[in-house]
């Protein structure tokens, strides 16, 4: 059930010009980047279900999967942090925005992404710093191994980093003049909120 | 500085007032949780905790839960395990009053019991029953109604995403969530199929129409036995955790694994393309439900500074209400919320206060989270937002929205008498 990109297609020149084909790639690469950070989930099942037969059945643990599974979590949520929001999966009421015209509408929409860019820009300059005292202390686990954490750290900076360009992204592609039917396609069905956005568009899109 | 007590109203307007603007909820929560955490808190300490607070939150191996049972709930989906389990209670209860749709709620209990979604289950369950339903003369009330009901067993029946997210947001123990679980779902769906029944039973035609020929017992056999998909991926989930030989994740992740094993054995030639499905809308899924759950925690964190929910604990405690009617008090805002947002979202937007005047008022919290997940499924199908009616219309077009929601009433009903007496007899619940 994937939705059909209603945003230019990479070889076609951009209708709203340069600075609308960098936004609109931007936005792409942040889907591109939440679908990558999904492979992690494979990844996490490889590690944890030997990990759990090993010490349920043979007392033969993996060395490190716990802490594999975590920083795998972290990569998981934060990369997909930005994806979500250039998709529009961040779950919103949207009660008193449906009796709002169009240009109230994208003036909300503005509003809203700019003061969530400032917040998460704020949060992310914390973590960057974190990241850093971190990385140089050369933080590590004191678990069964010692396990480094400063990458997860990382990892997390730089998905709330590329989160607060895509705010940025979308709060500049508002003000040009572009709504939400511009974003990229939400890579797939979701079982918790997609089918809800799907059915809200499908109502959208379907001829009255 | 500000009364700290005016900073936290003051909080909860800018997040009313954020939401209400069509913020995202984990933005808008996040947003007033950062500006009363630096109304109240010297700036270095908002420093530590902004700086701190993503990764506290988030790593933590028990979270992996979540996106194991969402893969485990995809590869199930994508199994099509719906199907089967459709077929089996058909077998069993068509030559019932009303058997198709007493069938009906009988496979999503099934299903939900390996999808963990509500809206997965209705819309699964809504392709497969209805049709069947409608040619068998049912009227579209009951054929939409029991399907759009019977979906939200996916919010209650363990591995239920809305507990997994209430254990991470609580801290409760996520495996005495799922066996709490147990009988409440189990009662909701034979209640449903005595709604079903008794309504039936009231029309003679319409009773004369949907008895059907009984199977005989060797062929309800092999059906159960086609579908043993759904038991075998449920009793490894739930036996894990009952038997006490793991942990939830433990579980997601054997549960997972089987399932990714069904899909790789079962569909051959798709499945690339299904696995690579499950896993982007796992990863998509997972972020959006962690960047609620830590914009709530931040909220929680700064509206825990300005002592509010500690003081209307006390404002609550000093009314002397009996614990059973508490409970009702504190249910009543989900009810309300339940007319405009969906239940993951109300989740996160209301603990942050509620959770601390229930953990002070010595309500039971895992009881609680039962209760909380029944509100929900109340919401799922109650105007305006009801969201499962939605889903079973938008996934059966001919269906007509009025007639699904007016299906939609009777177990609404019935519902609500669910809560009251899980709140009246604690013991259904969690046992003591």
């Amino acid at each position: 059930m994937s939705l059909p990109s209603r945003a230019p297609s990479p070889q076609e020149p951009h209708p709203g010009g340069p600075l609308a084909a960098v936004l609109s790639a931007y936005s792409r690469f942040s889907v591109a980047l939440g679908s990558l950070s999904g492979i992690s989930t494979m990844i996490l099942m490889l590690i944890i279900v030997p990990d759990v037969i090993g010490r349920k059945f043979f007392n033969a643990p993996i060395p490190g999967a716990s802490e594999t599974g975590v920083l795998l979590l972290i990569c998981k949520i934060f990369l997909g942090l930005p994806g979500a929001e250039a998709s529009g999966s961040n779950f919103r009421v949207t009660i008193l925005r449906e009796i709002l015209g169009p240009r109230w509408r994208r003036l909300f929409d503005l509003c809203t992404t700019l003061i969530a860019a400032c917040v998460f820009g704020l949060i992310a300059k914390m973590s960057i710093d974190a990241a850093i005292r971190s990385t140089v202390r050369g933080e590590i686990s004191f678990g069964v191994i010692a396990f480094p954490l400063w990458p997860g750290k990382i990892v997390l900076a730089a998905g709330l980093v590329l989160l607060t360009i895509q705010l940025m992204v979308d709060a500049l592609r508002l003000a040009l003049g572009e709504d939400e039917s511009t974003r990229p396609a939400e890579p797939e069905s979701g079982l918790y909120q997609s089918s809800a956005h799907q059915i809200e568009r499908d109502e959208q899109e379907r001829p009255s | 500085m500000i009364d700290p007590v005016v900073v936290g109203w003051l909080m909860i307007a800018v997040m009313l007032l954020l939401l209400l603007s069509a913020m995202p909820i984990a933005f808008a929560l996040a947003t007033a949780g950062v500006l009363g955490l630096a109304a109240t808190r010297p700036w270095p300490g908002v420093e530590f905790l902004l700086a701190s607070f993503p990764y506290t939150r988030s790593a933590n191996l028990a979270y992996i839960v979540l996106p194991l049972f969402l893969f485990m709930g995809n590869m199930a989906f994508a199994a099509g395990v719906a199907g089967k389990a459709f077929d089996a209670a058909r077998a069993w209860f068509r030559a019932l009053p009303g058997g198709l749709a007493i069938a009906t709620v009988f496979a999503c209990a099934a299903f939900a019991a390996v999808s963990g979604s509500s809206i997965a289950t209705s819309a699964t369950i809504a392709q497969i029953a209805i049709p069947e339903m409608l040619r068998s003369k049912y009227p579209q009330r009951i054929a939409a109604g029991c399907v759009a009901a019977g979906g939200t067993l996916g919010v209650l029946v363990p591995p239920s995403g809305i507990l997994i997210v209430y254990s991470i947001v609580t801290e409760v123990s996520l495996s005495d969530l799922f066996r709490a679980a147990i009988v409440p779902s189990l009662l909701t769906a034979v209640a449903y199929a005595l709604v079903i029944y008794y309504w039936v039973r009231r029309s003679p035609a319409l009773m004369a129409a949907t008895v059907q020929e009984p199977v005989p017992w060797p062929e309800r056999l092999r059906a159960l036995g086609r579908s043993w998909e759904v038991v075998f991926i449920f009793s490894v989930v739930m036996g894990t955790i009952y038997l006490g030989i793991g942990t939830a994740t433990e579980a997601a992740a054997f549960g997972a694994a089987i399932s990714l094993g069904i899909v790789l054995f079962r569909r051959k030639g798709q499945r690339a393309r299904i696995l690579w499905r499950g896993l982007v809308d796992t990863g998509v899924t997972t972020s959006s439900i962690f960047a609620l759950i830590i914009g709530a925690g931040l909220f929680g964190l700064g509206l825990a500074t300005t002592q509010v929910p500690q003081n209307l604990a006390v404002w609550m405690a000093g009314f002397h209400l009996p614990v059973w009617a508490l409970t009702f008090v504190l249910l009543g805002p989900y009810l309300l919320l339940g007319c405009f947002i969906d239940g993951i979202s109300m989740l996160l937007v209301t603990l942050p206060v509620i959770f601390p005047i229930v953990k002070t008022a010595g309500i039971n919290p895992v009881l609680f989270g039962i209760l909380v997940a029944k509100t929900i499924e109340i919401a799922a199908i109650h105007p305006p937002v009801g969201l499962n009616a939605f889903v079973v219309k938008n996934a059966v077009p001919e269906l007509k929205l009025s007639e699904v929601f007016i299906g939609c009433a009777p177990f609404v009903v019935i519902e609500l008498v669910l809560t009251v007496i899980l709140v009246l007899v604690p013991q259904l619940t969690v046992g003591r």
